[in-house]
Parts: C-alpha cells; sequence; structure tokens
C-alpha cells in the first residue's frame, strides 16, 4: 500500500473554480482554503472555564463568549454551537488533536471537524452585498470577531467577520457543491476572482499570489 | 409608424425629447419618448382602446397613471418573457418594447366576446352559483373550463422563464416606504440623530404625485451617507417583528437584464422604526358608462399633460367633488384642450352617463335643477376625492376608520411604538402640509431611535388632528340617475347595481359582498374601487360608511411575481443538494444517481448493455459470492463522550449499554416516548467515556434534536456532551466472504482476523497507510462485512484503493438498491420503521431491557401497542417465484371478498432476490407471525394487478442463522 493523499476540495469535485470576470478588478474574492485543521472542543458540565485556561499552549486563555471568536499566534477559537467551539489551524492534525487532547483531559471532549467543512474566505468590495443576498444577519451590527451560526442558500453555515470586507465560512461538505452554485450565481454580478490556498499560508501572512482566477 | 398626434410641444418633465423610441402594440408600430411609460406613449399616438373587461368584454382605455391602474392591462414581450397582465401605466418605454391586448379575439376592436355585454342581464353577481348549480360533474368538466377561457386575462408563455430573480436581505434603523413629498421630508429628519435610513419607493422616480419643485430636497437626500434609496421598489408585505417584504424591478424596464442582473430582487427588510408616507389613490366616481376609453382620473389627466407632455384628448369634461381638481381645467386649457364643461357635485351638478362606445364622444349632464344637457367631448376626468394608502397599515391587523371629514379611511391608531406615518395617508392635502408633517414624523422616529420613548409625539399627533377637524370633504360616490351600467369595479365588471343586487339577496357582511360580487379581487385590490362598493352597501343597508368598514388587506400590496417569490431557490435548486464524499467517484464509475431525501445516493452501477435489474442482480450476487462495497456516508454518526454516556445511552435506548465493552458495537433501537420505534442504528464504544452512534440517514437530524432534547430538558444532570459527525466521516461498507482479504490490503496495520476482530468488534486505527480509520464489524447485508470511517477528504482514495486491491477477488461496487435487496434477504427492517410499528411489530422485542428505563418503555405497555391482533413483520414468498409484487400492495385471506375489513396488512419491502432466485417480500400482517405457512392473496388494485398467491414465511429469507457474519 502506498500513502493515500486527502483530496480537501472532495467536496467540489467537478465544479468550476474559476472566477466570473467584470469590468474592473472583481468585487468578491473567494478563497477555498485548504490544509486547515479544525478540532471541536466540547467542555464536560462546569469544566469551561478550565477548559479555557487549559488552552493556554495554543494562545488563548479562555473560550469566547457565545457570538465571538478569538485569533492568538496561527489558531482561532471560534464559538461554533451551544457548548461547542473550533481550534482552527494550520497545523497537522494528528499531531495537534494529540496535544488538545493532552491538554483538555477530563475538561472537555476532542473530536476532529475539519474534514466535513468547506473552509472560504469571502472578501473584496462587494463582499457585504454578495453576504446580503443569502445572510439574514445585520452585518452592520454582525462586527469583526463576531461568528454566528446561521442559514445561507438552504445551507447552517458558520461565519466569522474577520473584517469590514471580510467573512469566513464554514459550509457543510455534503452542501458545498449546492452552495458553491448559489455562491458563483450571486456574485457574477460584482465580478468574482476565485483562489485556493493552503491555510498556512494565509495564517502566515505571505502575501498571495497576484494573479487570481477571474 | 404613426405620429404622436396628442403629443405637446415643450412639457413632459420626465421625458427625454432627445430619445426617441419605437415600440409595438398589438403588432403596430408606435414611437415615443424615453422617459415615456407604455400608457403615456399610447396616448400620444392617440391609442384610446387599449383592453377588453375581464367578464363582458367592453372596451376599456387607460384610467389612471398609477401603478394600480384597473383597465389597461397588457401582456408584455414575447416568447419565454411573455408577462401577462401588466399595467401599462406601470411599463417603463424602452425601444423594441412589445406589447399586446390580452382578453379579446379575434382582435381588441372586433371582440366576438363582446357579445357578452347584450346577455350582461344574465351576469350579475353571483350568476354562477346560481346557475351552474348541476349537473354537479359538468362543472369541473364543462362550466369552469368554458368560464374561464370566456373571462379572464393574459396568458403565461407556458416555457421557463429564462431570467434569474434573487433575494437580499437588508436591516435598517428607520424604513420609510414612499418617496413622496413627505416621504423625502420624513427621511431627511429621520437621519438626523445618525440612524441607517431606507427609503423605498414604488416608482422609477421620487417626488410622488408633482416631484416639482422637490429636486434639492432629492439631491439632498441621495447626498446623505446614512440613506440609502431603492426607487423602483415596491413594498407589499408588513410581517412580523416589522419584517417587510419588497420587491425591486431591477431589469424590468430593460429588454433584457444586463449580464448576472436579475429581472427583480425581493428584499427582506427589518426595520425596528418604519414611516409610512404610502399616499392616497384618487377615487372615480359612479356614472353611467364610467368606463369608457377617454374616461380618466383628473389626477392622470394632469399628470399626462405634466409629466408627459400628453394632452387626453382634444375636448374634456371634468366631474369633480373636491379641490384637488381646481388647477387642471386651467392645465387642459394651456395645453390646449377645451374644457366644455365642469360638473361639481359640491354645486348639485353630475355626469348621468357617457357616451360612445369604444371611446367616449360625450355626456349627459344633469344639473343641479334636473335639466339635462348633452355635451360632446373626448375626455372625461373624474375626481370623487383621495383613498389613504392604508393597505399595509392594515395588514398589521388594524381596521381602518371612517373620517366623516375627510370622507375616507383612514389609519386607525396615529402612531404604535415601532411606526409613525405621514403625508396623504394621514388625510394631509397641501404639499407644505406633506413635508412639515413629514419632518415631524422623521424627527420623532430618528429620536426613538437615539433614546427610545424620549420622543414627543404631541405636535405630530395634533397637527392630524386640526387637519381633520378642518376637513370637510362633500359626501358624494354616484349620480342619482341613469340606467347605464355605473361600474365601481373596473377591473372585475363588478356595477352599483351588483352590490346592490347582493344586499337584496341578504348579504351584509362586507367581505360577504366582496365575495359574492368579486369586487375588489382582482389584481389591483380594490384600490379604485373598494370604497364605491362600501357606499353602495351603506346606501343600501342604510348604514353610515363606518359600520359596513372596509374589508380586510392581506399581503401582497401589488401582485408579485412567483420567480421574485422563489429567487434563486428554482430548477435543481429549489432545495439544495446534497453529496456524499464518494459523489465524484461514483460520477466516474458511471453510477446512477437516485434522489434519498435530500441525498443524491449511488442507486446502481451498470455496466455496457445492461438493464438496471441485471445490474442490481449482478452486484448482489457479487456481494453474496465474492466482495462488494457501498457508500453508506448518509448513514447518521455521532461522537458522544462524557463521564454519563453509558448512563445517556441506557435511557435513549431500549436495550442496555452499560456494560458494552471498550472495542465492540450494537445494534441499537430508539423509540419514542409514545412507544413507537423512532430509529435504529449501531453504537460503538470506542474508549470507556467515548462511543460513537450510527443513525439511519433519514433521521440523523430528528435523533440529534432528540438527544438534544433529552440532554438539555430531560437529563440536564448527565455529564455528557455529543456533535453531529454525519460531514466528518467517508462511510464504505465493505461485504462479501472476501472483504476479509480486501481489508488485510486496506489495513495492513490492523489486524482483522476473525479471532482479532470478531463479529461486533469495533476498532480504532489506521488505513491506507496512514490514514485515520474507525472499523466496525457490522452486517446490513447478512455477510461478513465491516463498516469502515475515513475523514470525509479521504472517502475517494479509501473507494480507489477498495477499487484497486479488491480486483483480484473480484471486488464489485454496489449501489443502494443491491443494499436494499441484501437486507430483505437477511430480513433487516428498514422502511418498516414507519412510524406506526412498535418494536415487537418487528419482531425485535427482545431488545425491549426489562432491566432499566428507557425513553417509550411506559406507553410501549399500552393496550392498542401489545394487541394480539397487530400486524407484525414477517416474510412472503410467492407460490410462483416469478410472481411478482409492490411495496403497498395488500394482504387478505385466500378467498376473502375485496373488503376493508378483510385487509390483513400491506408489504413494506419487495425486491427480486437474485440468491433465492424467488421474489419476496417483507410484510407487515395481522397476527402474521401465528400465520407462517399459510397462503395468502396479495391483492393490488391500484395497479389493477391480479391477487398473487404468497405464502407467509419468517422474513430472515437468508441464513436465518447468521453463521456468514460470523464467518
Amino acid at each position: 500500500m502506498c500513502a493515500a493523499e486527502a483530496r480537501p476540495l472532495f467536496c467540489l469535485e467537478d465544479l468550476e473554480l474559476t472566477g466570473i470576470p467584470a469590468a474592473g478588478p472583481a468585487g468578491v474574492e473567494v478563497r477555498i482554503v485548504t490544509g486547515t485543521t479544525m478540532l471541536r472542543i466540547m467542555p464536560f458540565r462546569d469544566q469551561a472555564a478550565a477548559a479555557g485556561a487549559a488552552l493556554a499552549p495554543f494562545g488563548f486563555t479562555a473560550l469566547p463568549a457565545p457570538g465571538r471568536f478569538a485569533e492568538a499566534r496561527e489558531n482561532r477559537l471560534a464559538w461554533a454551537a451551544g457548548n461547542c467551539w473550533h481550534l482552527i489551524s494550520p497545523r497537522t492534525a494528528p499531531a495537534l488533536e494529540q496535544e488538545l487532547k493532552q491538554s483538555l483531559a477530563g475538561l472537555a471532549a476532542v473530536s476532529s471537524a475539519g474534514s466535513g467543512l468547506l473552509r472560504l474566505q469571502i472578501s473584496g468590495t462587494a463582499a457585504c452585498a454578495l453576504m446580503a443576498k443569502g445572510c439574514v444577519l445585520d452585518l452592520n451590527r454582525f462586527a469583526p470577531g463576531h461568528c454566528a451560526i446561521s442559514l445561507m442558500a438552504h445551507t447552517r453555515i458558520q461565519l466569522h467577520r474577520c473584517a469590514d470586507t471580510e467573512f469566513g465560512l464554514l459550509i457543510p461538505a455534503s452542501h458545498a457543491a449546492s452552495f458553491w452554485e448559489w455562491l458563483t450565481m450571486s456574485a457574477a454580478e460584482f465580478g468574482l476572482a476565485v483562489q485556493t490556498t493552503a491555510a498556512a499560508v494565509l495564517e502566515d501572512g505571505d502575501p498571495l499570489p497576484a494573479a487570481l482566477s477571474a | 409608424m404613426t405620429c404622436q398626434t396628442h403629443r405637446l410641444n415643450g412639457t413632459g418633465r420626465c421625458l427625454n425629447r432627445s430619445k426617441p423610441i419605437s415600440f409595438t402594440f398589438d403588432g403596430k408600430r408606435y414611437s415615443g419618448f424615453e422617459g415615456d411609460t407604455l400608457a403615456s406613449a399610447l396616448l400620444a399616438n392617440g391609442v384610446r382602446l387599449v383592453a377588453r373587461s375581464f367578464k363582458y368584454h367592453r372596451p376599456r382605455g387607460i384610467f389612471t397613471c398609477d401603478p394600480h391602474e384597473p383597465s389597461a392591462l397588457v401582456q408584455l414581450r414575447s416568447g419565454a418573457r411573455q408577462e401577462p397582465n401588466v399595467p401599462a401605466t406601470m411599463v417603463e418605454l424602452y425601444d423594441g418594447l412589445e406589447a399586446t391586448s390580452q382578453n379579446r379575439w379575434p382582435s381588441l376592436r372586433y371582440d366576438l366576446l363582446s357579445v357578452n355585454q347584450l346577455i350582461s342581464p344574465f351576469f350579475a353577481a353571483g350568476f354562477y352559483y346560481k346557475t351552474f348549480k348541476w349537473p354537479a360533474k359538468f362543472w369541473t368538466s364543462l362550466y369552469e373550463p368554458v368560464i374561464r377561457r370566456a373571462a379572464g386575462m393574459g396568458r403565461l408563455s407556458g416555457s421557463i422563464d429564462p431570467d434569474t430573480y434573487e433575494k437580499v436581505h437588508h436591516h435598517c434603523d428607520i424604513l420609510v416606504i414612499g418617496g413622496g413629498a413627505a416621504g423625502l421630508s420624513a427621511a431627511r429628519a429621520a437621519t438626523q440623530d445618525g440612524a441607517r435610513v431606507t427609503l423605498v419607493e414604488e416608482r422609477a422616480r421620487l417626488g410622488g404625485f408633482d416631484s416639482t419643485g422637490l429636486e434639492q430636497d432629492i439631491a439632498a437626500l441621495k447626498a446623505l451617507e446614512n440613506v440609502r434609496i431603492l426607487p423602483r421598489t415596491m413594498a407589499f408585505g408588513w410581517y412580523d417583528n416589522n419584517t417587510f417584504g419588497a420587491v425591486e424591478q431591477v431589469s424590468d424596464h430593460l429588454p433584457v437584464p444586463a449580464p448576472h442582473q436579475p429581472r427583480q430582487r425581493m428584499w427582506k427588510i427589518v426595520a425596528p422604526q418604519v414611516i409610512l408616507a404610502t399616499g392616497a389613490h384618487e377615487r372615480s366616481l359612479s356614472f353611467g358608462n364610467n368606463d369608457r376609453p377617454g374616461v380618466m382620473l383628473a389626477s392622470a389627466a394632469e399628470r399626462y399633460l405634466r409629466d408627459y407632455g400628453v394632452r387626453p384628448g382634444s375636448r374634456a369634461v371634468i366631474f369633480t367633488t373636491n379641490d384637488s381638481t381646481a388647477g387642471l381645467a386651467e392645465a387642459l386649457r394651456a395645453a390646449g384642450v377645451t374644457v366644455a364643461a365642469v360638473a361639481d357635485a359640491r354645486n348639485g351638478d353630475e355626469i348621468e352617463t357617457v357616451h360612445g362606445r369604444t371611446a367616449v364622444t360625450g355626456v349627459t349632464l344633469r344639473q343641479k335643477d334636473g335639466s339635462r344637457r348633452t355635451v360632446d367631448c373626448d375626455a372625461v376626468c373624474v375626481s370623487g376625492g383621495w383613498n389613504p394608502a392604508v393597505q399595509l397599515l392594515a395588514q398589521r391587523g388594524q381596521k381602518p376608520r371612517w373620517s366623516d371629514n375627510l370622507q375616507a379611511f383612514l389609519p386607525q391608531e396615529m402612531a404604535g411604538a415601532d411606526f409613525l406615518f405621514t403625508g396623504s395617508l394621514a388625510g394631509l392635502e397641501a404639499r407644505e402640509d406633506c413635508q412639515t408633517h413629514g419632518r415631524m414624523a422623521g424627527e420623532a422616529a430618528g429620536k426613538r431611535f437615539a433614546a427610545r420613548d424620549s420622543a414627543s409625539l404631541a405636535d405630530y399627533h395634533s397637527y392630524l388632528e386640526a387637519n381633520e377637524a378642518r376637513a370637510a370633504k362633500f359626501a358624494y360616490f354616484e349620480s342619482s340617475t341613469g340606467k347605464s351600467k355605473k361600474f365601481i369595479d373596473l377591473q372585475h365588471d363588478v356595477t352599483a347595481g351588483d352590490v346592490s343586487l347582493a344586499t337584496r339577496e341578504g348579504y351584509r357582511s362586507v367581505e360577504h359582498v366582496k365575495r359574492y360580487t368579486t369586487l375588489g379581487m382582482a389584481t389591483d385590490q380594490g384600490k379604485t374601487s373598494n370604497i364605491h362598493g362600501i357606499a353602495a352597501m351603506s346606501k343600501a343597508l342604510d348604514k353610515p360608511m363606518s359600520q359596513v368598514g372596509t374589508t380586510g388587506f392581506r399581503p401582497p400590496y401589488r401582485p408579485v411575481s412567483l420567480g421574485a417569490l422563489a429567487g434563486r431557490s428554482r430548477g435543481k435548486h429549489w432545495r439544495p443538494i446534497l453529496r456524499t464524499p464518494l459523489h465524484g467517484w461514483v460520477e466516474d464509475k458511471g453510477g446512477v444517481f437516485i434522489e434519498s431525501g435530500l441525498w443524491h445516493r449511488s442507486q446502481y452501477f451498470p455496466k455496457p448493455g445492461e438493464t438496471m435489474s441485471q445490474a442490481i442482480s449482478r452486484e448482489v450476487q457479487a456481494v453474496r459470492s465474492a466482495v462488494g462495497f457501498c457508500d453508506v456516508s448518509t448513514l447518521g454518526k455521532i461522537d458522544l463522550q462524557g463521564p454519563d454516556a453509558a448512563a445517556f445511552l441506557d435511557r435513549v435506548y431500549s436495550n442496555g449499554f452499560a456494560k458494552l465493552p471498550v472495542g465492540k458495537s450494537r445494534y441499537g433501537l430508539m423509540l419514542r416516548e409514545d412507544g413507537i420505534v423512532m430509529d435504529d442504528g449501531t453504537v460503538s464504544r470506542l474508549a470507556e467515556d467515548h462511543y460513537f452512534i450510527t443513525t439511519t440517514s433519514a433521521e440523523s437530524d430528528s435523533v440529534i434534536s432528540h438527544l438534544e432534547y433529552c440532554h438539555q430538558v430531560l437529563w440536564p444532570e448527565l455529564d455528557v456532551v455529543f456533535a453531529d459527525a454525519g460531514e466528518d466521516w467517508a462511510g464504505i461498507a465493505l461485504a462479501g466472504p472476501r472483504a476479509r482479504d480486501v481489508l488485510v490490503r486496506i489495513a495492513p496495520e490492523m489486524d482483522v482476523s476473525n479471532a482479532a476482530l470478531p463479529f461486533l468488534a469495533a476498532r480504532e486505527g489506521t488505513v491506507l497507510d496512514g490514514v485515520p480509520a474507525r472499523l466496525f464489524r457490522v452486517s446490513f447485508s447478512g455477510e461478513l462485512a465491516f463498516e469502515l470511517y475515513v475523514p470525509s477528504a479521504y472517502g475517494r482514495p479509501l473507494a480507489e484503493a477498495l477499487e484497486r486491491e479488491g480486483a483480484e477477488f473480484g471486488i464489485t461496487p454496489y449501489g443502494v438498491e443491491a443494499l436494499d435487496v441484501l437486507r430483505i434477504e437477511k430480513g433487516h427492517v428498514s422502511s418498516e420503521l414507519n412510524k406506526f410499528t412498535t418494536a415487537a411489530d418487528l419482531g425485535l422485542g427482545m431488545m425491549m431491557s426489562k432491566k432499566k428505563d428507557f425513553i417509550g418503555r411506559a406507553l410501549s405497555s399500552r393496550p392498542g401497542l401489545t394487541d394480539p391482533d397487530r400486524e407484525v413483520v414477517v416474510g412472503l414468498k410467492p407460490l410462483d417465484p416469478s410472481h411478482s409484487f409492490r411495496q403497498g400492495a395488500h394482504i387478505t385471506a385466500r378467498g376473502a371478498p375485496l373488503a376493508p375489513e378483510n385487509d390483513d396488512g400491506y408489504i413494506t419491502s419487495a425486491a427480486w432476490s437474485p440468491t433465492l432466485e424467488s421474489h419476496i417480500a417483507i410484510a407487515l400482517v395481522r397476527r402474521g407471525r401465528e400465520r407462517v405457512g399459510e397462503v395468502v392473496e396479495i391483492i393490488d388494485p391500484l395497479h389493477g394487478e391480479e391477487p398473487v398467491p404468497a405464502t407467509i414465511v419468517y422474513h430472515h429469507f437468508y441464513d436465518p442463522e447468521n453463521a456468514r457474519v460470523r464467518s
């Protein structure tokens, strides 16, 4: 047996991942982020504070409040449901999972969630206009650092407001193809640029490739 | 091309005369200018006759300049973009526009069904109900089709709309509905405390009835950063929590939408504060033949003159009850129109009847002293006063109140905690009043935004109260004499006589009269007619208008296209399509998909030349004789952890889990509170406090919800956490006598021997040289089998590896059809979990623990669920193996007459078994287990099939000793 290679974009197979040109610069840029490890943290009863404190090795001292996410070093810690947080990191899965399980032993359940979610970063001058086509939230009050579980294009998504004109989306893999088609149709009027990039590149702050596939 | 005979020189503030436009109406070419509406351009070309009425096919012209035009409805465009029932008054002219008249044959001028006018005495209100009573079957087969064909409006194209529609969500602090003088003032004032203000206006231009002099106000408003203006956007509904529905006509004014632009966009607007400045609708008056082409609302005549440079005729008569027509006579004269007469009802003058058929040729005036005179004219301008546009407010549940002073229905509450209203909706008429009060409303809303309850509404209220107290409008709705038809609802051909008849026949409620006469039920929803219906009822019943009241108003305010409501959710996107991690691989292998709920699952994998049944049989035989694999990623998967996880499972499942050893799986049965089976699946213990649960594909969401309920409500004291892990793992069932041979190659790091990995063993390990995996030795097929789970991104690599490594053993991918055949042969229940069956019904009674409590235990012993007469699971085999039967077919005792009381049950699963070389079925049969060996009859009258004799057998057709799964 030879080692198998993961198919990080399995949920978008057979779809056009190219952009849609506009007269000027694309109003919407979508980065399909691969190479991310996403771990689910679910504190046991009365252990949320202790679990948060135990995340110091990962750069955090507490679990963010519901509806918020925090960033430290290369990691993001985001509230994901009533009693569930996601640690999102560019580090490789097995080692990170092992380390996290050790840190949270007896405090929280840890499980891997990354393979089942498509991660998109949506930015650009028309990012808010695009999001408004699918998202019921008041985006003016959904400030950077906020996150939400919401519904877009029939799909239950996790939404992170990363900056004024940048959003992070976590989309269930089974819905991803359907969601992608909605996304491209809805973004077409603004011009759409698509880029597939590894999380590590983004998180390290390296410059993005100059040419997006518009 | 005709020349624009009625176009004036120089006037027309909406026109761009440097841009001529060519268009056609009923195939004839005309010209207009940019800025024209279809209605103004037709009038400019001297076209008076543009439509035929709904019921009587009477000739109709252009009656208003408004979106609620009742008469001039046309069919716009052709081909797939054809759109019926569009008011010509709302169609912005574009080059090449194609419009046709509707509801006429063979032509607009010579319409054969205009014969209906001659027999109109038989078509009075309610004639359908009185006339077409019998024979009853003729209603659907004859009467209704004929009536619908004769009466109606435009037609749909029958083709798929090639354009797109979309939705957008919008939030603002203050929503202003209406962009007239009051709305503009309100919006500007509302911004002063920093609120985000959105103004929606259904027309393309702001300014309302007359935008002259408002240019600076409009420009100033547009310059404000915290204001968003949505022109061509009609607010059609006011829903709970101040959510508004609005439709933006993005591309309706263009021949085709620009690339990537929708035709229409539906806005869902949420606003804590709303200011309604929806204006008022001018009403007509009821007099003989008041529907003839050339009869037009006075405000419309004024606007066509001023905004479009079009004169409504050469010689006009004005019929009015109020001062809003004060300037009309002068405006007409200035345009070169002779004003032949002004009949002011306040002076006792009135129009008795209009002369002419396809166009007005004159009127008979009846003067105060009773004398009559005939006046030649080609235009009649009518104003019966103004109706505040209360529809949106009424959608909120308000019943409008009648004001004797204003002779109009006004919103009942002057203000609410979350709304204010202003302008002519509030009964104001003068522009200055609208602007002043609009500013008051805007300032109050702005202050409410800045600090709730800080705004005083004293001035706001007193302004309206003073206006109403000052008013003394003249009460007049219908001419006192005349025998010709007096129409009150032009769109539905309802006359004053129809309303009178309804009251004579006993109808007293305005809602009942509406439905009996169809008054106000057309696309204009009675905006020009309801008030006259109420007035006619008031007269007939001798009750004041206030006691007659108005009908209710519901969304939409104006018709909304279904496309806008659907948005992107049409075609294949009408619901989400769920794909498994193996979707692409299945496609590449030529697999056929089947929709199973929202999932697209692999149904079967045909080889060239194979039929579906041949492919399924081949796949089944491969599993029975060698090895096959099947995508089971759609199964629900739940990760359950915590110190109390075992106790939690014990309470949720009917069978016990506390003693399940680590490294073992167990079949689990979950009941509802009422004792009915909810779901089944497997539970595997990965560690002391860590379980992996699978559920059926169909019930995964409901099981998660159920567990959340159990934890949050029933047993919050239990320390468990669980997550829906359905998306995390790709699942593949590997089944067949050679399954282990393949597994050895896929998972060389794991010991998969029968000794190390016995039946119902559960392991975590790695496959494919380092890929994390969960391996469970469970079997749905009845063969030696494994369920293998890997992270979803490895689903396809795993399938490819299985195909490659299993080739030597004859491995075959199989779809859900073969999966179903395999489980039916084995006798596993699946579709038998149909929300009606108990564990005992399913032959799983032994899984009801007697040593512990669990959900559903108490009610599962109630008499209804333990009745020995219940239908229970059994197998069926036809006496002749080639005889087939279907799911849903019923079972009767042999020789029993076909009658409901002889129904002994029904087939829940049926298949051709290539293994047994016979059709087989699983069925729910009354006292079935006591009847094993009995020959019964399978009846299927729905499909018209002959009864099939079959023997009741135990439902474990294949390997009942379970030897193969343990091999």
